[in-house]
């Protein structure tokens, strides 16, 4: 899988139309000696499958190459720049969404069509309809209105943190806490719900032994869908608030055309993107013995 | 919300709040195209102005009627979602047709390839796409066309590996008809309520998407007006008027919403299994 992210990042960066090399030779005269130079030091001049060799081990090596638009400055600085702002902010995302979704999701369906169940599907609701964009700029717009302090374009007080990962936390919180209504339900017309009841437990321990397991499972299942959105929606939040995170590196690369840069970037989040749907095979599988193979199981 | 027990169609409150919404969306479209509006005329004399009688909506940073921009600006926007939701309808059918309907290789080959482009979401394929062909409306149909298509796929794989075994089908097989027709008049007609419905939970999320996408610059290029470079507008003009961030928060919290609750409606006429169950829980795949 890993292998496949580098070749599919290899080959969207030689995909694209348009000679590099003529973007960087741009503007020092068309020196036809100058131009083939720039493509030796590239490695342009090669044939493809020993720029793809040389591409594999160079990733390997941890050296991503030149970014082509900045003059020559390694795209491992840029990303190491950038990196230490979305990362965070996505992990911490999913950290307080997945608590607080459960949470929210297990009180509403532990009454049903109560106060507390219809205010949590409204406020469900109304979070889903509105994007992160508009969300994060509505909070952006609170927090200057309350604290006086406007975006600063960095992270460096908790203050800074808490807006941002707002607007993040919504959606997916929501989203998560639907499925738990609805699975919390679920369960509890199972039978061994009722057995369990029958047996005399408690309705805490009903709930931490019986439910909330199963109810895991689906959640964990659409945490792995989630993560892409929440990254888009990072990329978002990152421009509203003028992060200089790789969301907006991505952003920067795509529009400027610089490619060297968008293949890595691209690297980077399909490799996130597969290490969260491992973690999440992961704990459907410890928790769920049927995804197992036979001989695991207890 | 249990109306469902009454019958197939029941005018409940939500029904009738739901087709209101829509005739105001389609009014909000045809509007766009019919009425005489000017999104691009500048008038830098009232730049920020904020809502008049003859400028509902007010005017942004550059004199030009809010209002004006607001209706293209939908109008744009339900363009590209359209054009993404026929895209992937054609892949989906096309694809989950052929892999559902054939089985063995290609049905593994098409699975293996939608497992593979399920890694592959929004942003990432944003990026991809929009280097290849380069920012613009088409592009962005191509990545929402291209986003909500692996999960259709499997959807209509699913539906078509269960009417493969119907008797129907096999009927239709002894009788020496084309897989083409069998398709067409046996299979098609059965599980087209079912991807329609399917396609209607996705409208919601494909807006949102478009306005994330645009809102970053990949999508539709200014100075034509759509969602996402509507908020671009407005955030950038926060300090200066804070009627457009109002304006167009409204806009699309009625779009998103209108969306999600006819989604819900269509699901709940179909199949009555979710006739009891409230707003945004759609069937995971």
């Amino acid at each position: 899988m890993l292998a496949m992210a580098v070749l599919f990042s290899f080959v969207v960066s030689r995909l694209i139309p348009g000679d590099p090399v003529a973007l960087m030779a741009d503007g020092q005269g068309g020196d036809p000696e100058f131009v083939r130079r720039l493509r030796q030091a590239a490695g342009v001049d090669l044939p493809v499958w020993q720029q793809f060799f040389t591409y594999g081990m160079d990733v390997l090596h941890g050296n991503l190459g030149m970014s082509w638009r900045y003059g020559g400055v390694p795209v491992a600085t840029l990303i190491l720049d950038a990196a230490p702002i979305t990362f965070p902010l996505v992990i911490v995302t999913m950290i307080v969404a997945i608590p607080l979704g459960i949470g929210v999701g297990a009180l509403s369906a532990h009454r049903a069509r109560a106060g507390f169940d219809i205010a949590a599907t409204i406020g469900a609701m109304v979070v889903l309809s509105i994007p992160p964009v508009v969300l994060a700029t509505w909070l952006m717009l609170g927090a200057t209105a309350f604290f006086g302090q406007s975006a600063s374009g960095e992270l460096a007080s908790f203050a800074d943190w808490v807006v941002p990962i707002t607007a993040l936390v919504m959606a997916p919180a929501a989203l998560i806490a639907r499925t738990t209504r609805a699975q919390v339900l679920d369960v509890m017309g199972q039978d061994y719900v009722r057995y369990a009841r029958a047996k005399g437990l408690t309705e805490t321990a009903i709930f931490f032994h019986h439910v909330l397991p199963n109810v895991m499972v689906a959640v964990w299942a659409i945490v792995g869908i989630l993560a892409g959105a929440v990254l888009t929606s990072t990329a978002v939040v990152e421009i509203v608030f003028d992060l200089p995170g790789l969301g907006q590196l991505a952003i920067f690369s795509v529009l400027s055309r610089d490619y060297s840069l968008a293949g890595v970037i691209i690297l980077i989040f399909v490799v996130f993107q597969v290490v969260i749907s491992l973690i999440c095979d992961l704990a459907i599988i410890s928790l769920d013995p049927r995804t197992r193979h036979p001989q695991d199981r207890p | 919300m249990t109306s469902l027990s009454r019958g197939p169609v029941s005018w409940s409150f939500r029904t009738l709040f739901c087709l209101v919404l829509v005739i105001l969306l389609v009014l909000i479209v045809i509007a766009g195209r019919v009425l005489p509006l000017d999104p691009f005329a500048v008038d830098l004399a009232h730049i920020w102005e904020g809502p008049t009688v003859a400028h509902p909506c007010g005017r942004d940073g550059l004199g030009r009627d809010l209002l004006a921009r607001l209706l293209i600006g939908t109008g744009t926007s339900f363009e590209i979602v359209a054009s993404a939701l026929v895209l992937a309808l054609v892949l989906g059918v096309v694809f989950g047709g052929i892999s559902g309907w054939y089985g063995g290789w290609i049905d593994a080959l098409i699975m293996r390839i939608i497992d593979f482009s399920m890694g592959i979401r929004e942003l990432v394929l944003a990026i991809i796409v929009s280097i290849i062909m380069g920012p613009s409306k088409a592009t962005l149909v191509v990545i929402l066309g291209l986003g909500c298509s692996p999960p259709l796929i499997r959807f209509v794989r699913s539906l078509a590996l269960v009417q493969r075994g119907q008797t129907h089908v096999l009927a239709a097989m002894a009788l020496g008809a084309s897989p083409f027709r069998i398709v067409i008049t046996h299979i098609l007609p059965n599980i087209g309520g079912s991807i329609a419905v399917r396609a209607a939970s996705i409208v919601g999320p494909l807006v949102q998407t478009e306005v994330a996408l645009s809102f970053l610059g990949i999508g539709v290029q200014d100075p034509a007006p759509s969602l996402g470079t509507l908020v671009r507008d407005a955030l950038f003009g926060l300090q200066s008027g804070f009627h457009l961030i109002v304006a167009i928060t409204v806009t699309i919290f009625l779009i998103a919403f209108t969306s999600t609750l006819m989604a819900d409606e269509a699901r709940d006429i179909t199949d009555p299994r979710w006739g009891g169950r409230s707003f945004g829980e759609s069937p995971k795949i």
